[in-house]
């Protein structure tokens, strides 16, 4: 793994907004995704995640703000040869063969490693002679990846890229994924709604909600910086006394009792009440239950225009 | 050269079931000193786990003195873990069959000697046996 | 060139390869492209063998540069015209039109409809279709810039279809002028056949096609885009038409009455594109079109009483384009059309360097 060290990290976003026709899909996002980083960008549907994928691909323009891929412009076009975009729905030439694809690849891209390409083809068992056209979902999704890692770019920004893979294929893509970024320490940004997919995987955090950023930063510190509490529950309902000097993310009441996903001020002690270190999935699962959970951002996900709220 | 086998479900950290499974090969003899670690990128690949928690990993067993990174060669083992008494055919290993056959026909079943045998340990070690040592089947 | 990525290498041995978006445009035309050029070839097929058939039996008829509208009624002294009955020659003359005059002006009508099947099927689905499915995406995040691909993707296709409309106008005004002498009624200023011969006819290729690909690149979506270019073509060339007798000043030439030969050399007149107008001249030698007394058709009385209060003498006035105005005319036809074809290709790079599409 290589190490490479960009001090304006692979994305750089401050006050980036986009705007469509029906309404704003983004709006005031700022964060930073250091090079080299497995980065799960997690959300409900229509949470903003494909337009940010799309505006760091260059395939969009900001309404407001900027997004910088290392350091440049997203639109520049220097941008362009350091990014791979796999977009959600898989855009290939259908009357071409999986050969004539690669080929398109070859001839577009200057830094085109071919023996890359086939081999993420190979692995999943797609023909070289087949037509794009006919292959299933899965094999298209293989024949896509493969164009992405042959274009030997620093960062692959692909969107739900294994929602129509078997599991076999999944695990044996995720495998080429991960050896590529292993091995140039390329970074990876994959979008996805379910994240289990991506357990062990991501080293890095992208949550987002109603077109912003909720959290974002290394997985690790993210996970450390919460804790889920079981106490009492307050008489007269609503957050108990023991909890509010902490950043409260979510409460559920049983019976008499009540769980808290918190972001604790201190030591978060307190006469009865049991704390766990909450797993990632429970501290998503906290911050898509409560949509209005104050967002947190780790040292290194911040930007000058980012509010400090951890 | 060890297969690590990823447990996503068992709650342990990913690397700490790797540094875990890198010593009980040391201590069962699997990997000797100058035996070469796959690569990261080997690892990731059969995996599909994060290539940094594969070096985090190395970088623990290099921190415990265990493994040395030789640039552009790969990590190799420094030194073994396997010690005389743990080895298949030891004295030790003999006494502990002696010891369990003569349970089985006290009447205790599997569950029963494993809860036994924990409670000696715990009471003789003290509490250091981390949940990732659960899982690993005997070797012999 | 290279800026689009023409990159010609001959390895030993090997022919030379298209390389980067050459390459990829010619793949996904290839099709296209076939089909294109198979329609080129049938067309000049047909062509040709039409012109052989037709000056074979010109020949073999001895009526070359001969027509049924001579004023004197000869034909290498022959009378083609005789007062009773009928003649070889008149046979062979009537014949050749009946023969000759309807291949001649359809295939002149299949050729004035191809700017617009150009456009309506080259033209709109080249970023129509792109943009519709999402394919556009798999090529702008490659390392190439949209607006080579842009260029890339207009000029091949650009190319290739103003080089067969090219080889059809030139084969076509070939026959037209081996057939022109003997048919000297078609009329050589109307749509057919001034729009299918000469440099104009290859003019109209490249607007219509870019014409059809602004039409895609905008509406992003192919049968709109389709619907859009087949009207829009259409209607250009019928403006076209409907400008062509404005593009020079047409010649207005006198005679004493109507009827009688007016005071140009008789080859001029014949050779010349007429029925623009005419009318009578009054004393001081103004005109009065003959339409302004059009709603007075009830009886000769009451069209001759219009004519007289406009101070109408018997003396006839007619515009006309003389032959030599032909090429004047189809020069300035195919600059008013390269013109177009520019700033439609203008549009399609602004658009696309704005980051719309």
């Amino acid at each position: 793994m290589t190490d490479e060290i960009d001090a304006s990290g692979a994305l750089e976003a401050s006050g980036l907004g986009k705007k469509y026709r029906r309404g704003w899909a983004l709006r005031d996002v700022a964060f930073r995704l250091p090079a080299g980083r497995i980065c799960a960008l997690v959300g409900p549907n229509g949470s903003g995640k494909s337009t940010l994928l799309s505006l760091a691909a260059g395939l969009l323009t900001p309404t407001t703000g900027t997004l910088r891929v290392f350091g440049r412009s997203s639109d520049a076009p220097g941008a362009r040869a350091r990014i791979a975009f796999v977009a959600q729905d898989k855009p290939l030439y259908p009357r071409f063969s999986v050969a004539d694809t690669l080929r398109l690849g070859r001839e577009l891209n200057p830094r085109w490693d071919q023996k890359t390409a086939e081999r993420v083809v190979a692995e999943g068992e797609v023909p070289l002679s087949a037509r794009v056209g006919s292959l299933s979902g899965g094999q298209r999704t293989c024949v896509a990846l493969a164009m992405a890692l042959g274009k030997r770019a620093d960062l692959l920004l692909l969107d739900e890229p294994m929602s129509d893979q078997d599991p076999l294929r999944r695990h044996r893509m995720m495998g080429v994924l991960m050896a590529e970024a292993a091995e140039r320490g390329t970074g990876v940004v994959i979008s996805t709604h379910v994240l289990a997919e991506l357990d062990g995987v991501c080293d890095y955090l992208l949550l987002m909600g109603g077109g912003r950023i909720r959290l974002a930063g290394e997985a690790d510190a993210i996970q450390a910086a919460h804790r889920l509490v079981t106490g009492p529950r307050a008489a007269g309902g609503g957050t108990p006394d023991a909890l509010a000097r902490h950043t409260v993310v979510e409460t559920r009441a049983t019976g008499r009792q009540l769980t808290a996903l918190i972001r604790p001020a201190d030591a978060p002690a307190g006469d009865g009440w049991i704390v766990t270190e909450p797993s990632l999935e429970d501290v998503l699962l906290g911050y898509l239950r409560a949509p209005d959970a104050p967002p947190l951002f780790t040292a290194d996900a911040r930007t000058t225009g980012t509010e400090v709220e951890a | 050269m060890v297969e690590y086998r990823i447990d996503r479900r068992s709650g342990v950290a990913t690397y700490l079931q790797i540094v875990q499974q890198t010593k009980q090969a040391l201590r069962l003899g699997l990997l000797e000193p100058g035996d070469r670690l796959p690569t990261a990128r080997e690892v990731v690949a059969a995996t599909a786990i994060n290539p940094n928690t594969v070096l985090k990993a190395y970088r623990e067993l290099e921190r415990e003195g265990l493994v040395e990174p030789r640039p552009g060669l790969g990590t190799f083992v420094r030194r073994s873990l396997a010690r005389p008494g743990a080895a298949a055919d030891s004295p030790l290993r003999a006494e502990l069959a002696d010891w369990t056959d003569r349970a089985r026909a006290a009447g205790l079943d599997h569950e029963d000697v494993t809860a036994l045998v924990a409670s000696v340990l715990e009471e003789r070690f003290g509490k250091t046996a981390a949940p990732g040592e659960r899982g690993h089947e005997e070797n012999g | 060139m290279s800026a689009i990525g023409i990159r010609v290498r001959a390895s030993a041995g090997t022919r030379p390869r298209v390389r980067g978006l050459v390459w990829l445009v010619a793949r996904q035309h290839r099709a296209a492209l076939w089909a294109g050029l198979a329609v080129v070839v049938a067309i000049a097929a047909y062509i040709v063998w039409q012109r052989a058939e037709m000056m074979g039996y010109v020949r073999a008829h001895d009526i070359q540069g001969c027509t049924e509208q001579n004023w004197e009624g000869l034909c290498h002294g022959r009378d083609i015209d005789p007062r009773d009955g009928t003649s070889p020659t008149a046979d062979a003359l009537r014949h050749l039109s009946d023969t000759y005059r309807t291949p001649l002006l359809n295939t002149g009508r299949l050729l004035i409809a191809l700017p617009a099947l150009i456009g309506v099927f080259i033209g709109a689905p080249l970023f129509a279709r792109e943009l519709e499915t999402g394919t556009h995406r798999l090529v702008w995040t490659q390392s190439v810039g949209r607006t080579r691909w842009l260029i890339a993707k207009l000029a091949l296709p650009l190319t290739a279809v103003t080089t067969g409309t090219a080889v059809l106008a030139a084969l076509y005004t070939w026959w037209w002028r081996a057939a022109r002498p003997q048919l000297q009624d078609i009329a050589w200023g109307t749509a057919v056949p001034f729009d299918a011969t000469g440099p104009a006819a290859v003019a109209l290729a490249p607007p219509a096609f870019l014409l059809g690909a602004a039409a895609g690149l905008l509406l992003r979506r192919t049968v709109p885009a389709m619907a859009v270019t087949l009207g829009a073509t259409a209607g250009v060339q019928y403006g076209l038409d409907a400008l062509r007798p404005h593009l020079m000043t047409p010649w207005t030439v006198v005679s004493d009455a109507p009827g009688a030969f007016p005071s140009i050399p008789r080859n001029v007149y014949f050779t010349a594109w007429r029925d623009l107008g005419g009318g009578f001249l009054t004393r001081s030698g103004e005109k009065v079109p003959l339409d302004r007394c059009s709603s007075a058709t009830d009886s000769e009385d009451a069209w001759n009483r219009c004519l007289e209060r406009f101070g109408a003498t018997r003396r006839w006035y007619e515009e006309l384009h003389p032959a030599s105005h032909y090429w004047p005319m189809q020069w300035t036809q195919t600059g008013i059309c390269l013109a177009a074809a520019v700033a439609l290709a203008a549009v399609c790079l602004w658009w696309i360097r704005r980051g719309r599409a």
